[in-house]
């Protein structure tokens, strides 16, 4: 059951955001959407997950270690493409161009500097897309 | 306290080098104590200076040799702790005073009194020895008499030693009770980089600080791994 505001791309990703830099798994896992839950899924098989789990995964019927363990390394792995970053100054903006799935929506992830250093530091990136009536996350890319 | 277990030193580089030095070179027994009046390098966890000059500090070093696995070395930062506060408990009864994971004494307005520093000796597996040093703000305390704080912690971290060697678990418990930080929300920024965030939940078996998500997702923070610890805005 979703407990996360998703009616709104920028408060999804901040949501998702939120989430990674808190370590709160589940929500983690809620917020992706159905297909970049499958591409997790399908790389994690490509190095090594056994096949079974990884089916147990998608159909949310893996004992809760492995669920955790799993989302463990997702996290970390979230946490990779942000890290050096000041989650607690960052804000979301909308943005546009450069999205992967048809009717997604990217929202950049912007550190404020001071004004004699010119604009805000593009960090990153979060798309999301509009799926099952509520907005979802397709991915995390950092700026590097 | 035998003499032959305390050294006392007018001016040294710091109690920790020199307990190191004995429980090395000279196998310092368990127990023994180091005390300098006059540090000229005080180091604290990662090499921190403690920033009160030596006329408003009381500091010694003690060895100790508990019996830990490697992995459980953090322990000791617990252990003495305990001591410390208990030694500050002696000194200034009726106030206010808890712990601040891994190396703060603190009082009831978070204000530093005092601090310990492990340094732990590993051999195969196990810790062979270790150095707890301990350091007290005369002027926070309102006890300007050193020898007499000074008799207090070589005390209290006696008494953290035993309990210990006795009953870790005791330990670990006692710490959580003591810890300001337990039940609440904080950011550990991590070495050599990463930031873990979570609800404090106590220390673990190897004496990790244990950060629970609003999600039940555990991390655990060794403490050679802390850089600082902060308090979210909100």
């Amino acid at each position: 059951m979703s407990t996360v505001d998703s009616g709104d791309p920028v408060a999804t990703a901040e949501a998702f955001l939120d989430a990674v830099a808190w370590a709160e798994h589940t929500t983690v896992w809620e917020l992706l959407a159905p297909t970049a839950r499958v591409a997790v899924l399908e790389l994690a098989t490509r190095r090594g997950m056994d096949t079974l789990l990884a089916a147990r995964l998608r159909e949310g019927t893996a004992a809760a270690d492995e669920r955790d363990d799993f989302l463990a390394d997702l996290l970390h792995g979230l946490r990779a493409e942000v890290v050096g970053v000041d989650l607690e100054a960052l804000r979301c903006v909308l943005g546009e161009g450069g999205t992967t799935v048809p009717g997604s929506v990217l929202v950049h992830l912007v550190a404020d500097v001071p004004a004699e250093l010119g604009d805000a530091v593009p960090v990153g990136r979060i798309e999301v897309v509009r799926s099952g009536g509520r907005w979802a996350v397709v991915r995390l890319d950092g700026a590097s | 306290m035998t003499d032959a277990a305390l050294r006392r030193f007018a001016v040294a580089i710091n109690a920790e080098t020199l307990a190191l030095a004995w429980a090395r070179q000279e196998a310092a027994p368990a127990g023994s104590v180091v005390v300098v009046d006059h540090e000229i390098s005080p180091r604290g966890r990662l090499g921190r200076l403690w920033p009160q000059p030596p006329e408003r500090t009381a500091v010694l070093a003690i060895v100790w040799r508990p019996a830990l696995d490697a992995n459980q070395a953090d322990l000791v930062w617990l252990g003495a702790s305990l001591g410390l506060l208990a030694a500050a408990r002696s000194i200034a009864a009726g106030r206010e005073m808890g712990l601040r994971w891994p190396d703060a004494l603190v009082d009831a307005g978070e204000r530093r009194l005092g601090e310990v520093r492990a340094e732990a000796q590993l051999g195969p597996g196990r810790v062979t020895s270790a150095v707890v040093t301990a350091r007290l703000d005369l002027d926070e305390l309102g006890h300007p008499d050193r020898d007499a704080v000074i008799a207090a912690m070589v005390e209290g971290l006696a008494a953290g030693a035993a309990e210990l060697a006795a009953d870790a678990d005791g330990t670990r418990a006692s710490y959580a009770d003591a810890c300001i930080l337990t039940g609440r929300r904080v950011i550990a920024r991590l070495l050599p980089r990463g930031t873990a965030r979570g609800t404090v939940h106590g220390v673990d078996a190897n004496g990790r600080l244990e950060l629970v998500s609003s999600t039940g997702f555990v991390e655990r923070v060794p403490v050679d791994n802390l850089d600082r610890l902060e308090m979210p805005a909100s």
